[in-house]
């Protein structure tokens, strides 16, 4: 299998070292463990919107981040797709416009957004503001908003939170649908049920990485890991 | 009222405007700095943003002089260059306004803008927007009630502003004369009449002022 991912990151603040290395092939990857393990500020150095002090990503071949090389390239042209915990939709903007904020192009910026309102199911929330949607529709407006636009990489933090969410295996294809149109894709979780249909997962924990596996065994296995560990 | 107090209060209400519109521009750069950035000597720039609201406003209006005054640290090359000054103008008066507001201004204006959640300019970012771009399309939208507090506020504070405007700009009748300063003339020649006027329209204006920036406020929170 050869990497499509490539993390090795060291990052301390005050109080917690973030200390892991890792690597994916094809399809998802789940960052798995208890609050506090790092996961989320894996997802940020990837983004670009955390700077770690040391270490080295790559993604499908290109360096995003070398603390030797002095490389480190911007948010802006990382080409990322996040799916923030508690989602991060713009307020003040529609459900069409949080979707089309990536989009640049006037002329095709109508259509995709049609098109991954359709897939997600919110043609009939468009017109919307955030705060008129339920959790589960403020889930799906993120995962359109990520998935929209030539995404190199997904990150979805926490993605199966709200009450009437889709339900992890629904996340965990729509994410593979992305990975197949040739995106990479990370996702956060502690829910046992979301990573056990990842491609890779990486169990951290107190900013260590203890253990990665690729694919699992079952859901159970990684339960019982959690009780073990936690 | 006489042609001198209304030509006051024209003063007033054109030093108060650009006051305000001097604050914006200047005040919500620091507001956002202030609340986003890291930087060499924020703490000091946060200090001396704040004197003026607990100094008194003539030993703001003393440290104005020594800055801008005809022999002052830039005032002296400039006078010196030009022959111009801008001790004594209504520019002057425009200056003291804006610095004795613009704590109120940057206070406000910072906590807005704190308010704002951070993942939103994280969302922004990852989505292809600049730092800039993600200030005017994401934060100063979402801090919007909070800024137009602060530039009410700074209104007001502009409006009243008495001693700092007293000693770089004087109380010259018809080009530095504004309302405050042409309440205390009247007062001292005994024109009780002119003065009770002015006092009632400034109070008047000021209560506008807070009504509007209490409901503002309100509406943030």
């Amino acid at each position: 299998m050869t990497s499509r991912l490539e993390v090795a990151i060291r990052k301390s603040l005050p109080g917690f070292t973030l200390d892991v290395e890792w690597s994916a092939g094809d399809g998802v990857a789940a960052l798995f463990g208890p609050s506090g393990a790092g996961k989320t500020l894996t997802l940020q150095c990837l983004a670009g919107l955390v700077r770690p002090d040391a270490g080295r990503i790559v993604v499908d071949g290109q360096v995003l981040f070398d603390s030797v090389a002095g490389i480190d390239v911007r948010p802006q042209r990382r080409r990322v797709g996040y799916v923030f915990q508690g989602y991060a939709l713009f307020p003040h903007l529609t459900v069409r416009g949080n979707v089309g904020f990536g989009l640049r192009d006037r002329a095709e910026r109508r259509r995709r957004e049609d098109e991954v309102l359709a897939r997600l199911g919110l043609e009939a929330f468009a017109e919307r503001y955030p705060r008129e949607l339920s959790g589960g529709q403020r889930q799906r407006v993120a995962i359109a908003r990520a998935l929209v636009g030539e995404r190199r990489l997904l990150l979805a933090d926490e993605p199966t939170g709200a009450l009437d969410s889709l339900n992890s295996e629904s996340v965990m294809r729509l994410l593979k649908a992305a990975c197949k149109r040739g995106a990479a894709a990370v996702v956060v979780t502690h829910d046992a049920q979301l990573a056990s249909w990842a491609d890779r997962v990486v169990f951290l924990r107190d900013g260590s990485m203890i253990d990665q596996t690729s694919p699992l065994a079952g859901p159970e296995s990684l339960i019982d890991g959690t009780q073990a560990r936690s | 009222m006489s042609p001198d107090s209304i030509s006051a209060l024209r003063l007033s209400l054109q030093v108060a405007v650009a006051a305000t519109a001097l604050n914006a521009l200047i005040g919500i750069p620091i507001a956002y700095a202030l609340a986003r950035r890291r930087f060499w000597g924020k703490s000091l720039v946060d200090l001396l943003v704040t004197l003026p609201l607990i100094l008194p406003p003539t030993v703001v209006g003393y440290y104005l002089i020594v800055l801008l005054g005809r022999r002052g640290l830039l005032g002296a090359p400039l006078y010196n260059a030009t022959g111009w000054t801008v001790a004594f103008t209504w520019y002057a008066a425009v200056i003291a306004a804006t610095v004795m507001a613009l704590p109120l201004l940057v206070r406000t204006v910072r906590a807005a803008i704190e308010s704002v959640d951070r993942d939103l300019e994280r969302a922004a970012y990852t989505l292809g927007r600049s730092e800039l771009r993600t200030v005017l399309e994401v934060t100063l939208p979402l801090a919007r009630n909070g800024i137009l507090a602060g530039l009410v506020l700074a209104f007001a504070r502009a409006l009243g502003e008495f001693g700092a405007t007293l000693m770089l700009a004087g109380n010259i009748p018809g080009r530095t004369a504004t309302v405050p300063l042409s309440i205390y003339t009247a007062v001292q020649t005994g024109e009780s009449g002119e003065a009770l006027a002015l006092v009632v329209v400034l109070t008047a204006l000021s209560c506008v002022v807070l009504i509007a920036a209490n409901r503002l406020g309100a509406r943030t929170a």
